[in-house]
Order: C-alpha cells, then structure tokens, then sequence
C-alpha cells in the first residue's frame, strides 16, 4: 500500500474508536502506538499516544485520573496539563504524536485535543569533555534542545535574546534553533543565515555537523568556519559580540557564525586568567599553529636541502643522525607523523584502560624500537613529538584535526623544493586564508584585513576594560560593549 | 553587484608590494653600472621622479573620483583612442610582469636551483598567482598586507650588516657627475614603478583625495628609502671595484652574516625575496588581466587571468640568461616613462583643456 492512501482520510471522525483505528492505520500498526479508552461522565473517549515517547506517569496523573475522578461539565476544564491544544488535521495529529503527545478524543465531538506530555530523557549537564577548563564555568551543553537554550537564558537575560525554531530534515525532523541578539547581531547577517537555512533540503539533519556543510560558505576548505562548542559561556561570549548560534535538538554542539580564524584559539580560560598570562597562552597557541603546521617540513627542508642553514655545532649531530639511515627525510617523518595519526586514532576508540596500552605502546615501544632499529633518527622522533603535542594545543577540535592535515602537503612540498616550496606552500596557505570568508565576513580578519585595533582580543587579551569595541568583522549594531569600568581609578 | 572596496593601508601595502621585487637582489647591481658609487643617488631621483608621476596621477584621479583610468579615458580622449591606450596599457604591463617572472626564474635557477628546469617554477609561479588574482581586490588586498609583514626580514638584514659597512666606500659624493646619477636614475625608474597601480585603486580606496594621494606617496617613499638603504649598505659594504663583479650585491653581502641559530641567513633571505617577486608579478599581471578583461568585454576578469598567466610562462622562459634579461629589461626600461609619466600627464592636459571632469552628484 501506497503512503497515500494512508494519508489524511479527512476530517476526525465523532466516534472515537474510529479516531483511534485510523491513527492504528496511518501508522501502520506500529506496535507502540496505543490507546486507551475511558469514561468521562457519561461520553466514552479514547487516547491515543505512542507508548515509548509519552511520560506515563504525567498522563495517568494529569489526563487519566482527572478524566475518572472528577466531574466537571467540560472535559477540557479536567484536563491539567501545561500544553494543551487542537490538531486541524491528521497530519498535525501524527506530528504530535511523534513529538510524544497525547491526543484525546471524545464521543459525538470531532476536535482532536492534543496534550503535551513527552518523555524527557535527560543526561546531566556535564563538562564537555574536550573543551575543559581549568578556572571557570563546568556546565555543557546536552542533547536536549530545551535545556540548551535554558542554559542560554539563564546566561543572558535580556528580552533581546532571540530564538528561533525551524524543523529540518525532511524523514527526521529535527527541531533547530537560531539565537541571536537582536540589538547587537547585524540584521543582514540573520537574514543571510535564514536564508541558507531555508535552503536545506536532506533527510536527516541529526547533527549540526550535517547542517554545517550547508551553510558554510567553502565546504571545500580544510578550516571550519563554524565554531563548534559544547561550552555554554563561549556560546554567551560570541552570541554577545553579535554571532549568531545555531542548535540542534540531539546534538550537544552548539554552531557559531560568522567566526574568525582566531575564534578557535580562543578559550575562556583566558578571560578567567590574568590578562598577561592570557596574552601568553594566546601567543603560545598560534605558535603552536606555526609549529603544528611547518615544523616537520622545516625539518625535512634543512636535512634535505640546506643543512648548512644549522649552526656548527648542531650540523653533526644531525648529519650524524641521518646518515645511517636508509630513507629519505620525507619518508621517514611520513612513516612518524603517521605513528602518531593511528596512535591518536586508536586512542580515541578504545575504552580509557586500553587506551593507556596504546599510549605506552605507541609512545615508549615504537618510539623506542624505531630509532634503535634504525628506521627513524632521533631528531625526527623529537620534531613528530613536538609537532604532535603543539597540535593539541588549539582549543577547538575541528581546528585541530584540519591543522594536522595540512602539515602533510607543505612535507611534501619542503621535500621537493626546500624553503621554496616552504614559501610556495604558505603563500596558498595564507592567500586560501584570506580568501575565506564565514558568512560572508573575511575569516582571517583582524590579521587580514589587518584591523590593528582587533588584534586587542586575538593575537593577546588586554585587559577586559580596555576592550572597548565588538569586533569589526561581525559588523555590530552596538559597537561599544565598555565604557569607564575602571573610572574609580582615575579619582 | 557593489564595489568591493579598500581601505587606505590597503594602498599603501599595494603599491609597496608592487613596487618592492625583484629589484631587492639587483637594483645596487644594475645602477652602479652607469652611476657607479653614486647609484643611490640615482635612486633617490628616481623616487623624486615617482613622487612627481603620483601628483600627475592624483590630479587626473582627483577630476574622476569614481572612477578607473580605463573608465574615464574614454571620455578624455574618445572612444578608439581610448581602446588603443588600453591595448598599450595591457601590453606593457603583460610585458613588465614576464620580465619580473623571468628574473625570479633566472635568480632562482643561478642562486638555489641551478639543475631544476625553470619551467617547474614558472608553472608554480604562474598557479599561486592565477589562485589569488582571479579573486577580487579586497582579497588581493588583504594576501598583500599580509605578506608585508616580511618587510621586517629585510629590516633585520640593515640591522645585522651595519657592522661590516666601510663608508669611505661611497665618498665622495656626487664624484660620478650629475648625467650618470641621471642615467642611472632611468635604470632606478624600473623597480620604482608600481605607483601606476593608483590609477586603478584611485577610486576603490574609501578616503578623502588628499590621504589617498598622503597614502600613495608615502608608499613610493618607503620604497624608495628601503632600496636607497639596500644600495648604500651594498656600496659601504663593497668597494667600487668589487661591484662591478659582484651582480647580486645584497645577497653577497647578507651572506657574510652569521647568526648563531641560523648559520646562512642569505638562504632565508632569497625566500622571502621570492615572496616580494612574485607578489610584485601578481601586481602587473592583474593589472594586465583587468585591462584584457576590458577589451573582451568580460563580465569579470577571471579567463583574462587565466590565458595571461598560461601565456606568460612560455614567454618568460624564452629569456633564457641575465644578458637576454638585460637586452628585454633595457625595453621595458624605455617604455616605462612615456606609461609611467607621459601617458597620465597628456591625459591630464587634455581633461584640463577640454574641461573633462566628472559630474558630482
């Protein structure tokens, strides 16, 4: 049988037996599609629900035992739930269904009274596990969209907050909210961002993940250009420069947009440190970016091409070190670099007391063996290591998996041209950068466009009363976010 | 679709990209060979002559402030007359850009490359250009900010060698006589040129006329100071007889310097000289694409980018050696002047004359 024929057969029917079997029908005799018969005063009724998404125990005591116990004139006087409306047809009445709600039906009436009472499966609000901190708020966000966006008003309690629903994917329906703030965030940017949203025509929408490749504007590119966080005070930071947050019911990641290449090395550990120490970590990670990126094709650069760039002292070592072995450089950091990929691969997969095994397996036998064995040179064992560690530093995920992809073609190119393909490899890095855009705002902003009064809260932190102004490239409403916090000081 | 515009240190990087080249290895070289120990001198005319071509061009820019040079010479000078400008103009700049890709190609091959063919780092060359310069200005714009945070490099070089320099080498001053510091100064013009790209950015530059024209000179100013400072420092550090035998002076002589983390700075040098090249490449070949761009009537200037940068490859491996460099380069050397100042100031007598001006709305 055609879906339809099932579809719709008209309006409710005033017996509710044969509400019920139309609804037994349109879903195709699932098994956990229920009903209930029941006696109100003297019309007979009938509910109708989805046994594994209802709340029993909320419609026994909210619908049932109002029903039986008391005898009010109207059956909608008896009935205390919060949620409590009247589907038009049955496609609105499936739609409910599936949201886990109970539909009443009543003898000799034809409305179909819908009351909310979902199941509610909740995970505790936890701290994200790869976005820890050490000073600061220790709540994420978690699978349920209302919660999230409680998560979100309680941080921000402002009439100005605004939420938007949309239902994605056309066989999941997944419930999708867009928060902004509306005095802050750039009209024209909410309006762009409805629009790619209106767009969106898949099946399933279970993670932002999917929605992610949609609206991004490159998809092509090795770099995100949303920011993925699980943390609600990163959310409530860049929702109150004027980003926009997009959620989705299902998935604890939060999506942000427009973001910079420099949003993803932000943590809120800086904000909760002092702002000298922030600066610090703040310089250290791009170093990091730099170390992550280059340091293993340097390497093979100087061993291959120019070893007399190294000082007198270090050129025997290294010389020494490589002399014996039987590949060249590339190789031999392809076959480390690669190590570390399965390592960390592995690492994730396995349960934690395995993945201790792996760690010491990986780390200690094969860093070990390979050197001894004659594989590897020492030297190389140090810059993986290094480069490996300083990969890890980057405070968002997706960023570190694109950055430890992007070490493999500049190997490659260093191993053919030395510091010219160096040069060559960084000039598309850098012109790939400033050629992206998030939203339509240059993603490598404030270093290009070079916007030196930016920089206040990218390259270092200053001091949070000296950052006066939202950044430019989000193109605020509202620029000015302090003023004079510290005026005391100057009595 | 809205103009993509940029913003006033944009310019400057701009024209200081396009302006700072190739002309960083050989420029001492090539003027101490006519103006001899005072060849610095000879560049400092050259970046009076540049500063004066600028005030042409801000007079002519200012009549038209919205738009292009290829926008309002119509107006000027008529329709056909117009068309055949734009034909020179593409030309010369096409031919300007071949000679800065040769020159990286012929650098390359003598100082770090000597056994790989050219053709694999023109094909390079000519990728990364196609890959930023079928973008538009903003992008451009942002790439070349970006990459003038290597100017530093060069910097650092001025800091490391002033202890090797002997300033007795370059006195006395002014011994060559004035006609070979002004010969001299003709050779200078070539590397100082790229100040022409404001007949262009003129209109896309969100500023008041007089800082785009502040911007605009004092771009032409920094260049000039950064290559007088480079021909200074190489003549105190040679003597005028060892110049004439040493064709690449700069390198020479940042090879002497030793650090202790970094035993060959001269190696990390020539990267980021390759950088500056290559840049100042993507400069006239955009220039030369947008100008093509016109002539075919493109909606934009992407396939124009595309046929000249495939073009320019084999064009800029006929010329195979420095001497071939030198009889090419000595052409464009005398075509530059009638682009760079004849050009720009008949047009502006012809707006002056004929009371060409844009109507202020």
């Amino acid at each position: 049988m055609s879906w339809r024929k099932r579809e719709a057969p008209g309006p409710f029917s005033e017996h509710p037996a044969e509400n019920a079997d139309q609804f037994t029908h349109l879903f195709s005799q699932s098994s956990d599609l229920k009903n209930r018969p029941f006696t109100f005063g003297k019309t007979s009724g009938v509910l109708v629900y989805i046994e594994t998404l209802v709340d029993a125990t909320r419609v026994e005591e909210h619908i049932l035992r109002p029903l039986s116990v008391h005898s009010y004139k109207e059956p909608s006087d008896a009935l205390t739930v919060l949620e409590f409306t009247e589907a038009q047809n049955h496609d609105k009445a499936a739609q409910a269904l599936l949201q886990g709600k109970v539909l009443v039906f009543f003898e000799g009436d034809r409305t179909c009274r819908v009351c909310g009472s979902e199941k509610v499966a909740l995970r505790a609000i936890t701290e994200p596990m790869n976005e820890k901190v050490v000073r600061g708020a220790h709540d994420g966000f978690v699978e349920n969209l209302s919660t999230n966006i409680y998560l979100l008003r309680r941080r921000v309690e402002t009439k100005e907050l605004v939420i938007e629903y949309t239902i994605e994917g056309k066989k999941s329906n997944t419930k999708m909210a867009i928060a902004y703030q509306k005095d802050i965030a750039d009209p024209e940017l909410v309006k762009e961002m409805k629009r790619r949203i209106s767009c969106i025509d898949l099946d399933m929408a279970f993670s932002p993940g999917y929605v992610e490749e949609m609206v991004e504007d490159s998809s092509l590119s090795p770099f995100p250009q949303l920011l993925n966080t699980e943390r609600p005070d990163r959310a409530v930071a860049n929702l109150l420069e004027g980003r926009i947050l997009l959620f989705g019911d299902g998935s604890p990641t939060c999506l942000i947009l427009p973001v910079t290449f420099f949003s993803f090395y932000q943590s809120p550990d800086d904000y909760n440190s002092r702002s000298i120490a922030g600066s610090f970590y703040r310089l250290l990670r791009l170093f990091a970016f730099m170390i992550a990126v280059a340091l293993p094709a340097l390497y093979i650069a100087v061993v291959s091409f120019h070893l007399e760039v190294v000082p007198g002292g270090l050129v025997l070592q290294m010389k020494g070190s490589i002399e014996e072995l039987p590949y060249p450089p590339l190789l031999e950091a392809l076959f480390m670099e690669l190590t570390i990929e399965l390592i960390r691969e592995a690492g994730i997969r396995l349960p934690t007391p395995i993945g201790q095994t792996i760690g010491i397996v990986g780390g200690l036998v094969i860093g070990d063996a390979v050197v001894s064995a004659g594989l590897v040179s020492n030297i190389t064992i140090i810059v993986v290591a290094l480069t490996a560690v300083a990969s890890f530093v980057v405070p968002s995920s997706e960023m570190n998996t694109s950055l430890r992809l992007l070490r493999f073609p500049l190997m490659v190119a260093t191993s053919i041209f030395g510091f010219y393909g160096l040069v060559f490899g960084f000039m598309i890095l850098f012109i790939h950068l400033c050629k992206l855009e998030s939203l339509g705002k240059p993603y490598f902003s404030p270093a290009a466009p070079l916007r030196v009064a930016d920089l206040k809260d990218t390259l270092i932190r200053r001091s949070v009363w000296r950052q006066n102004t939202r950044p430019v490239d989000v193109s605020a409403q509202e620029n000015v976010k302090e003023n004079d916090s510290r005026e005391w000081a100057d009595k | 679709m809205k103009t993509r515009m940029i913003e006033p240190h944009q310019l400057f990087f701009i024209i200081v990209q396009t302006q700072i080249g190739i002309g960083i290895l050989s420029l001492p070289f090539v003027v101490h060979e006519i103006a001899g120990k005072d060849g610095w001198l000879s560049i400092l005319l050259a970046g009076l002559f540049v500063q004066i071509g600028t005030l042409v061009m801000v007079a002519l820019a200012a009549r038209f402030p919205d738009k292009t040079l290829y926008d309002y010479m119509p107006i000027v000078i008529g329709k056909w007359l117009s068309r055949l400008m734009i034909v020179l103009f593409t030309l010369f700049f096409f031919f300007t850009s071949i000679q800065v890709l040769s020159n990286f190609l012929i650098f390359t091959s003598i100082w770090v490359f000597p056994r790989t063919p050219p053709l694999v780092f023109a094909v390079i060359t000519a990728g990364i250009t196609v890959y930023l310069i079928r973008e538009n200005i903003q992008v451009i714009a942002r790439f070349y900010v970006l990459a003038s945070f290597l100017l530093v490099g060069i910097l650092m070089v001025f800091v490391f060698m002033v202890q090797y320099l002997n300033w007795y080498n370059i006195l006395p001053v002014g011994s060559e006589g004035a006609k070979a510091i002004l010969k001299g100064s003709g050779q200078a013009l070539f590397s100082l040129s790229g100040f022409e790209f404001l007949l262009w950015l003129f209109p896309l530059t969100k500023a008041p006329v007089k800082t785009k024209w502040k911007i605009a000179a004092g771009a032409s100013l920094f260049s000039t100071i950064i290559y007088t400072a480079l021909a200074l420092f190489s003549y105190a550090f040679f003597s005028d007889e060892e110049l004439k035998i040493v064709p690449e002076p700069v390198i020479y002589m940042v090879k002497a310097v030793e650090l202790t983390i970094i035993e060959r700075i001269d190696l990390v040098f020539l990267s980021l000289w390759a950088v500056f090249a290559i840049t100042s490449f993507m400069s006239y070949l955009y220039m030369a694409a947008s100008g093509a761009a016109i002539l075919v009537k493109a909606s934009n200037h992407r396939s124009s980018v595309y046929t000249l940068a495939v073009l320019s490859i084999p064009a800029a491996l006929l010329i195979k050696s420095p001497l071939d460099l030198d009889a090419y380069g000595g052409k464009i050397n005398l075509a530059s002047p009638v682009f760079l100042f004849a050009i720009p100031f008949v047009i502006w007598v012809v707006a002056l004359l004929r009371k060409k001006k844009e109507e202020t709305s």
